[in-house]
């Protein structure tokens, strides 16, 4: 017997469900549940990704810097606050023969007493007096959402976005020269002299004794680039190796732009470093921003920040439509919809990119949820029901290359053209809906080169799908696909090896009669 | 692997107390669940009752879970834990015989579901022959749907080790199956 048979009989086997008592099981777990009292007041968790890239919520990072300057200076000029001065004589040694340093840390923020999870981060965080800093910021399910390198010899400050392949480089601030322009820490000395720390007291922490400072209101949170209410740092020492252990600081803001997402009002922002490093060996490739050659430039300040009254809406239209979708940014280039007759269009845009050895999970659930051929290329589609809908939907958030691109809702008049951008494949015309009817849509759309986007340049197009007459009910969609090739990220130009890199766009077209 | 959507929506509520979304959760997995436990721990009570601790402890403590897999590999993980812990700790099974447990597999015609049936049936006796840790990695595997290294991570060994256990399962799994029923 083969093993494929004898697996296939294993999952065959089938239980009679009614042995077990699932009244007992569901009452003492609905007791159970009752019991914990745990209650979520903040509706959703959505992936807010971009919208948090795009506020200046990314500027904490900065702060986050701010603060851990704050903590090594602390240390340097404890030496002249009096009782501690004896304490933390040897500290004030160590530390000026720190050169590098490694830690991690966390964000919690809350509004009204409530977390805001879908705000809270992680960071990882290196130093060198040498090349600068770094720090690489995740989502709470891990997920690199921002990186930032502070280089003192090329005097820049690059930021890359990996979900959105962008990236910014500037020349680093007034601010940040000061804190990072010279070498070691000394510089942070200097700009905290005018500081008073409170001392705490001595408390087990991670169970080393430690001595405790606080810092308020501090001067320097005015370098912050986020308008900061109020701030308290605190930080605690090992009193035998005198190098700090634990870092906390809490902020409040009201400024506008961060506090639209909770309408307004202010938010409390938790920090706290652990697992301190000092005088560890960083490989000099940690500070290499190597930024992947498809990344695109973030041209301008304006392109990162939004009116308050967008984030509140997109806040809304966030928490209303619970899920994982990004924010739609209207784009000129896009799919273009010419439809003859007033309905409502419900549209979604998912991405997949990768190398073959990233995709092998997405293809097989695709074998099961989708029934094209998973080396298809070019244009491909499928009429799916609602169970194949939502599976489509969970697709998208379980795969690591596949991204929800879009998902808006267009209420949309005969001749009427809507935009949705479409990345990493060009740009895509949904060209005409020939005729609509409660059964029957047909269709017909082409892709372009990135820099194409009008159907008139039909010497550009690269690829077309023309389907007539998909037969689609009210609860079905048309799910398009196209996929394309190109060349493996950082392996552009002569060095290139001949390895391909999947790209594929999906469309979920579901038309609903006005 | 990340969350489902609609398993996170679910968790969302349930962290919010709904009762729906915890009988939502318990039937959208409990095939799946049973067919497992009952895999491993071949007795009606032992199975039970596994379950039962399985979805008190996942009530309770929704509001502090981590669930970074998805739900349903979540829940199979915390079954298998638990089917472990009482063979360690040895509590009592009395075990049952397969036509107790088994109804009829899902077949085209009425003589591939009668032969799909004993068939089934012999593996699943097959299955209890199988030493414990082999099983384990077999049913999990097989039944839970789990990939490999999911399995490797929660049994806390290497992921070759997983693999030379299935492939020890398949092997003693045919020898057996491949015998005469007496």
């Amino acid at each position: 017997m083969k093993s494929k048979e004898i697996e296939r009989l294993a999952k065959k086997i089938q239980f009679d469900i009614a042995v077990i008592d699932h009244a007992r099981i569901l009452t003492d777990a609905e007791a159970a549940l009752e019991k914990s009292g745990k209650t979520e007041t903040v509706p959703g968790q959505p992936n807010l990704w971009r919208i948090i890239m795009k506020s200046r919520i990314t500027k904490f990072s900065t702060a986050a810097v701010i603060m851990t300057a704050v903590i090594l200076a602390a240390i340097h000029f404890a030496g002249s606050i009096g009782e501690a001065g004896k304490v933390w004589a040897a500290a004030i040694q160590n530390i000026e023969r720190v050169n590098s340093a490694l830690m991690y840390e966390k964000r919690i923020f809350t509004c009204d007493g409530s977390e805001v999870p879908f705000l809270n981060s992680d960071a990882v965080r290196y130093y060198s007096s040498k090349y600068g800093a770094r720090e690489d910021m995740y989502n709470t399910e891990g997920l690199l959402l921002y990186q930032v390198f502070w280089l003192i010899r090329e005097n820049v400050r690059i930021k890359i976005f990996p979900p959105m392949e962008q990236y910014k480089r500037t020349e680093l601030t007034e601010d940040e020269r000061m804190v990072w322009g010279q070498s070691g820490f000394r510089a942070i000395v200097e700009l905290l002299k005018a500081e008073k720390p409170t001392e705490l007291g001595r408390k087990k922490v991670n169970g080393r004794e430690a001595e405790g400072f606080e810092i308020r209101n501090s001067k320097i949170l005015s370098v912050i680039p986020v308008r900061i209410d109020s701030g308290v740092a605190r930080f605690w020492i090992d009193v035998d190796t005198s190098l700090p252990l634990r870092y906390e600081a809490e902020f409040v803001t009201s400024d506008k732009l961060v506090t639209s997402l909770t309408d307004g009002k202010p938010i409390r922002v938790e920090v706290a470093g652990h697992d301190l490093r000092w005088n560890v060996e960083i490989a000099s490739d940690i500070f290499e921003p190597n930024i992947p050659r498809d990344y695109t430039v973030l041209k301008s300040d304006s392109d990162v920040s939004f009116e308050g009254q967008d984030l509140r809406d997109i806040s809304k239209w966030i928490l209303e439509n619970v899920g994982e979708y990004e924010y739609l940014s209207k784009s000129r280039r896009g799919v273009t919809i010419v439809l003859r007759k007033q309905f409502l269009a419900d549209i979604a845009v998912f991405r997949l990119q990768g190398e073959p050895k990233d995709v092998d999970d997405f293809y097989e659930k695709l074998d099961i949820y989708y029934g094209g051929s998973p080396t298809a290329s070019g244009g491909h589609y499928t009429v799916i029901g609602p169970q194949m809908i939502r599976d489509v939907f969970e697709l998208s958030t379980s795969c690591d290359v596949f991204a929800l691109v879009a998902r808006p809702k267009l209420k949309v008049k005969n001749g009427h053209k809507h935009l949705i951008r479409i990345n990493d494949l060009g740009t895509a015309v949904l060209r005409t809906v020939q005729k609509y009817n409660e059964q029957h849509v047909d269709v017909s759309f082409s892709f372009f080169p990135s820099d194409r986007e009008s159907a008139d340049s039909t010497g550009q197009i690269q690829a077309s799908i023309d389907i007539p007459s998909a037969k689609i009910s009210q609860e079905e969609a048309v799910l398009y696909r196209f996929t394309s090739f190109g060349t493996p990220r950082g392996e552009r130009g002569p060095d290139a090896h001949s390895g391909r890199i999947e790209k594929t766009v999906m469309i979920l077209l579901r038309i609903e009669q006005e | 692997m990340v969350l489902m959507l609609e398993d996170r929506h679910l968790l969302r509520r349930l962290r919010a107390g709904d009762k729906d979304a915890l009988r939502r959760i318990y039937e959208k997995y409990i095939d799946d669940l049973l067919r497992v436990v009952l895999s491993l721990l071949p007795d009606i009570q032992a199975a039970e009752d596994c379950l039962h601790d399985v979805f008190v402890d996942f009530a309770g403590s929704v509001g502090g879970l981590m669930i970074h897999s998805n739900l349903k590999s979540y829940l199979i993980s915390c079954v298998a834990n638990k089917a472990r812990d009482r063979l360690r700790k040895n509590i009592r099974q009395s075990k049952c015989q397969p036509e107790q447990l088994c109804s009829q597999p899902i077949s085209a015609s009425p003589l591939m579901q009668l032969i799909d049936a004993e068939e089934s049936a012999r593996v699943f006796k097959a299955l209890a022959e199988l030493p414990y840790q082999q099983r384990e990695v077999f049913v999990l595997h097989v039944q839970g749907q789990m990939r490999f290294r999911e399995i490797a991570g929660l049994l806390g060994v290497s992921i070759n080790s997983v693999q030379s256990k299935y492939r020890y399962a398949i092997e003693k799994l045919r020898k057996i199956l491949e015998e005469k029923p007496k």
